[in-house]
């Protein structure tokens, strides 16, 4: 027995000892996932310790400023599911088996609204819309455009993975489109567009800014409202209060959600029953729209551009911070992502993630501020820390709890193989999931690259180029804007390759 | 023989009663009944993916209810065979080697028994993904004895496959079986298990055990 | 996969120091005395008069100056609030007349001493304070497009004409100052009774409250709406930077609403007499014309705008009165502003 091994026995026999002697059985999938947990409600732990609850905030705000979240997001959710729906028709007419690239590109430019910051979609959709509809209604569209690229996505993919078959059945049969997907198809899969429905109600449920600028008077949502809290009054102990009873509402209506059916690999199949090609070219309309809508901004800008000559310096170390912010991000979500699968399956810590909505944004950048030193790389750190925090429960629920489920039976029989957790997640864990991994990611890496809410709170100067866009759109420069938002793709780009690209490379490595 | 006690579990209305029951510590103990008799849930309660309190299963002379699963150190092939579709054949039954400590070169030499015995030589190397459902399913059997289990549990191993490969198969399988002494409960509504693979033949119905054979 | 390690740390380390020595810029800060200014973004940044206020004060006080960024002045007083001392600002900057109670309220602030100052008659009453002392003050009114339209609202009221229907992009009272101020000049010129009653009708002339001064200038700009509340200097910003004439800012016979910035040294400063020293800085000519020009704000100090453009705009006459209006009243109002707006289906 060599030396190292030797020691590894005899550390191995202490822990033991110590375990036996003070009876602490934590194996290292039960500390990750407390680890995960802690993380993710560290925020509510930080700011209760600060700001005791005493007394309640006024009901009758809160009660309307729910309804107002409820409707608004009920109503998003609902449109986009529906003209997402459709959009997925028209993405399985490009079968990923046949032309793999071009269906990429279609399914890039319906993802783009949602991973782009909310504000490209809003000034081009104000660009092209006009008068744009203030109110709900603004609300609802701006939601609904934001959303149903994503909706499509998905539903295309959950089509061609679990209906396949049975719809190949049904044309050979002579059943009509209508009749099959009102009765074969929506029942097969209504539990999938249930939980995809639930998860845009979540993320507009907890979107600010559209609302605050598109919603109007009766607008006024929870994220509002807590928002409104914390600046009008310096409420604290208010909006804590207001941000758990939100999270908790947002974790009941979670648990109407049930494990949807295993998929299965994409076959060729023939999908002419269902697909729509008419769908495809509104899909394609949409997007040349959206972006004639963000270029008139861009080149409104062009003509200024010789403005940003002497401030190219600070350009570049904005760069450098999307870049690095990203990175970080996109590596913390990574580790998160693979922490969640190794200490899988746990079902209250899978019912947890499916329905933790997080704290609002001002407030987990607050509860980091008051945590430690601020400045410098700390800035950094926290920023990092906090969007990593916001995106994991949303990439959890984007895909990663499909990704799990759908590795659940293998899991259970290499379990009853005997085989260790770290047997499990190096050799039928891991190699399945990295790619899906490096995709979420980057998602969220792109993201951060993006955002200039959270490090306008923590950091104590510009950082990024997304608070440079915004501190250009504060004085005056909003052609300027534009321009630095075409860096923000990039370097949201750069990113999610290297996220991606990262997790191939990885994946190689841990090839068993 | 082995005794199963006070297998008590309620799903909703469904309940799972079972207060006494004899499994054969060898050869084949077929448990059968028709779909929703509750089959699978004696299966899971046994191999403990599925919790009853106050269950007791004695296996020569060990309690195997308090142990975890991997600890009753059971061999499983479940009936959507679940391969792991990254590996090849071989790497899928060697990693359930691996997942029961066995060496190396002993592990290598056990596969090329099974292999033999499976007729399982010219798909070895194939990923998991493309294989037939036949070949599917000699790897799914090969992979739960390799560790030498205590018992071998099926669950309805031949469902999927045509007629043909069903009887070529069962040959395989008894042929083996015998061959490595493992005791096996083989769970299955299809009389042609029943008949061909049988040494006891216990019969399931609305969650009790109604007849011994 | 040793490359990629490799990768992956270098790109790490060379991003960490490269932050780093962002933040630590000048070399060895242990040798001089460091000047931490808080204020917001539009202010210390590349952008606003920050850099060259900052540049032109080392080159005299052998120190440095470091800018602390707040993203507004609601910010501002939160984070002083939260972090206290461990902020390490020695100085504050941006607060407007609406924040000074609850600063003062939230803060302990030193004593100023300022040398003799000639000030515009419009802020002289601001200087009287001890502890916070105006730097830049601006007034504020409609702005509109120059195109499509030869009559343009005169008072309040016509704002209510049903031309002006969904046209005006203002802001959210609760969020941005500008709406604050909007708010309060309607109630100063109306009285309390009346002025509710206008900001009622005035619901459905607006086209959007929006949660920021910058995001309803966005929505102006971008056509969305006919006129938008801002700065007088709006045009003038246009005409120099942009090099158009598109823009002009209203005249109302009301008394105008006047935005006044404010500085002030809390109590924990650890460079204090520094702190006062950059607030000299900045109301002596070179500060005031540095932030006039960067800020696109009025100076304080006479002597200074005479003769830039800055002087055609500058309002002599016909403005609101200065007042500090203490944090209840101030929570008051909005909270009856949210009333009304909930009820309004715009």
């Amino acid at each position: 027995m060599d030396r190292y091994s030797q020691e590894y026995s005899k550390l191995k026999m202490t822990t033991a000892l110590l375990q036996k002697k003070y009876n602490l059985y934590f194996s290292m999938q039960e500390i990750l996932r407390l680890v995960v947990f802690l993380f993710l409600i560290s925020p509510f732990i930080l700011l209760l310790t600060q700001f005791k609850i005493h007394g309640l905030p006024e009901f009758g705000d809160f009660f309307w400023a729910l309804r107002n979240s409820f409707v608004q997001s009920l109503l998003s959710a609902f449109f986009s599911i529906i003209i997402g729906f459709w959009f997925g028709l028209g993405l399985i007419a490009l079968p990923k088996v046949r032309w793999p690239k071009l269906r990429n590109v279609f399914e890039i430019l319906c993802l783009l609204p949602n991973f782009l910051p909310p504000i490209f979609t809003l000034l081009s959709a104000l660009n092209i819309i006009d008068p744009f509809p203030m109110g709900v209604f603004g609300i609802v569209l701006i939601h609904s455009i934001m959303n149903f690229g994503l909706v499509a996505v998905l539903t295309a993919g959950i089509i061609e993975k679990k209906a396949g078959s049975v719809i190949e059945l049904a044309f050979v049969e002579g059943a009509t489109r209508l009749h099959f997907l009102y009765r074969g198809l929506l029942p097969m899969i209504y539990k999938d567009i249930w939980s995809i429905g639930l998860f845009v109600f979540i993320i507009c449920f907890q979107s600010f800014s559209i609302p605050l600028i598109v919603g109007g008077g009766r607008g006024t949502t929870l994220e509002v409202l807590i928002y409104e809290k914390i600046r009008l009054s310096g409420e604290w102990s208010g909006a804590v209060f207001l941000s758990i009873v939100q999270s908790i509402f947002i974790f009941l209506i979670s648990l109407s959600l049930r494990n949807t059916n295993k998929s299965t690999e994409i076959k060729k199949s023939n999908l002419q029953l269902v697909q729509s090609p008419l769908a495809l070219v509104f899909i394609f309309a949409f997007f040349v729209l959206y972006f004639v809508g963000y270029l008139d901004g861009i080149l409104s800008g062009i003509q200024m551009v010789s403005t940003f000559y002497e401030y190219q310096s600070g350009i570049l170390w904005s760069f450098l911070g999307s870049l690095a912010i990203g990175l970080t991000v996109g590596s913390a979500s990574f580790l998160g992502l693979m922490a969640i699968a190794f200490s899988w399956p746990k079902k209250w810590f899978t019912q947890f993630l499916r329905g933790y909505l997080g704290p609002s944004t001002s407030l987990a950048c607050f509860a980091f501020l008051i945590l430690g030193p601020n400045g410098g790389l700390f800035s950094f750190l926290k920023i990092s820390a906090v969007i990593t925090l916001l995106s994991l429960c949303n990439l959890f629920r984007l895909g990663w709890l499909s990704e799990m489920n759908n590795l659940d039976s293998q899991i259970e029989v290499a379990t009853t193989m005997g085989a260790s957790p770290r047997q499990i997640f190096r050799e039928i864990t891991f190699p399945q999931i990295f790619e899906r991994a490096g995709i979420l990611s980057g998602i969220a890496s792109v993201w951060a690259c993006g955002d200039f809410a959270v490090s306008r709170i923590l950091a104590n100067q510009d950082l990024s180029l997304g608070m440079m866009t915004e501190t250009l759109m504060s004085s005056y420069r909003l052609s300027q804007a534009s321009i630095l938002s075409l860096l923000i793709i990039i370097v949201g780009l750069m990113c999610y390759l290297f996220c991606v690209g990262g997790s191939r490379v990885l994946g190689r490595k841990f090839k068993y | 023989m082995s005794l199963v006690e006070n297998l008590n579990i309620k799903f909703g209305s469904f309940h799972l009663e079972i207060p006494k029951w004899e499994i054969l510590d060898e050869g084949i103990t077929v448990l059968s009944g028709p779909s929703g008799s509750g089959k699978t849930s004696v299966f899971r309660a046994l191999v403990g993916l599925e919790l009853a309190p106050g269950f007791k299963w004695t296996f020569q002379g060990v309690n195997l209810a308090i142990l975890k699963p991997s600890e009753r150190k059971l061999g499983i092939v479940f009936q959507s065979l679940d391969l792991f579709p990254h590996m090849t054949a071989t790497e899928n039954i060697l990693f359930a080697a691996r997942a029961r400590g066995i060496e190396k070169k002993l592990a290598m030499m056990r596969l090329m028994e099974i292999s033999d015995s499976l007729k399982m030589e010219k798909f070895l190397n194939r990923s998991a993904s493309i294989l037939s459902g036949g070949e599917r399913q000699r790897v799914a059997i090969a992979r739960a004895i390799i560790g030498q289990p205590r018992m071998l549990f099926m669950d309805e191993p031949f469902s999927a496959l045509d007629l043909d490969l069903r009887n070529e198969s069962r040959k395989l399988i008894k042929e083996l079986l015998r061959k490595e002494k493992i005791p096996t409960l083989l769970i299955t509504h299809d009389p042609g298990d029943i008949e061909m693979l049988g040494n006891k033949v216990s019969k399931i119905q609305f969650g009790r055990i109604i007849d011994q054979v | 996969m040793k490359h990629f390690v490799l990768f992956v740390t270098v790109v790490f380390i060379g991003l960490s120091l490269a932050l780093l020595n962002r933040t630590n810029q000048g070399g060895d800060l242990a040798a001089v005395p460091i000047l931490r200014v808080f204020g917001y973004s539009t202010f210390t940044g590349r952008w606003g008069p920050g850099p060259l206020l900052k540049a032109s004060f080392e080159k005299n006080c052998k120190c440095k100056v470091e800018f602390i960024e707040g993203s507004d002045s609601g910010i501002l007083l939160q984070r002083l609030r939260i972090e206290g001392e461990s902020l390490g600002a020695d100085l504050v900057i941006g607060l407007d007349q609406f924040d000074l109670s609850k600063a003062m309220s939230e803060q302990k602030w030193r004593n100023l001493s300022l040398g003799k100052l000639d000030t515009y008659e419009a802020v002289r009453p601001a200087f009287s304070g001890a502890y916070f002392v105006p730097y830049d003050w601006g007034q504020l009114s409609f702005i509109a497009r120059k195109e499509g339209s030869s009559h343009f609202p005169s008072k309040l009221d016509e704002l209510l004409l049903p031309e002006y229907r969904k046209k005006l992009a203002l802001q959210d009272p609760r969020t941005s100052s500008t709406g604050k101020q909007f708010l309060f000049w309607v109630l100063d010129a109306k009285g309390e009774v009346q002025g509710f009653k206008y900001i009622e009708a005035l619901m459905e002339q607006a086209h959007s409250f929006s949660p920021s001064w910058s995001t309803a200038y966005g929505l102006f700009t971008s056509k969305q709406a006919a006129m938008t509340f801002s700065y007088v200097t709006t045009p003038l910003y246009q005409e120099i930077e942009e090099k158009k004439k598109e823009y002009l800012s209203l005249k109302f016979e009301e008394a105008m609403p006047v935005q006044i910035e404010f500085m002030g040294i809390p109590d924990f400063c650890r460079n204090c007499e520094l702190a006062s020293q950059f607030v000299n800085f900045l109301l002596s000519s070179e500060g005031q014309k540095i932030i006039m020009e960067k800020n696109y704000m009025f100076p304080v100090v006479k002597g200074i705008l005479e003769k830039s453009p800055f002087a055609a705009i500058l309002p002599a006459k016909n403005l609101q009165k200065f007042k500090v209006p203490p944090t209840s009243e101030v929570e008051r109002v909005l909270k009856r502003w949210t009333d009304i707006r909930r009820n309004t289906l715009n």
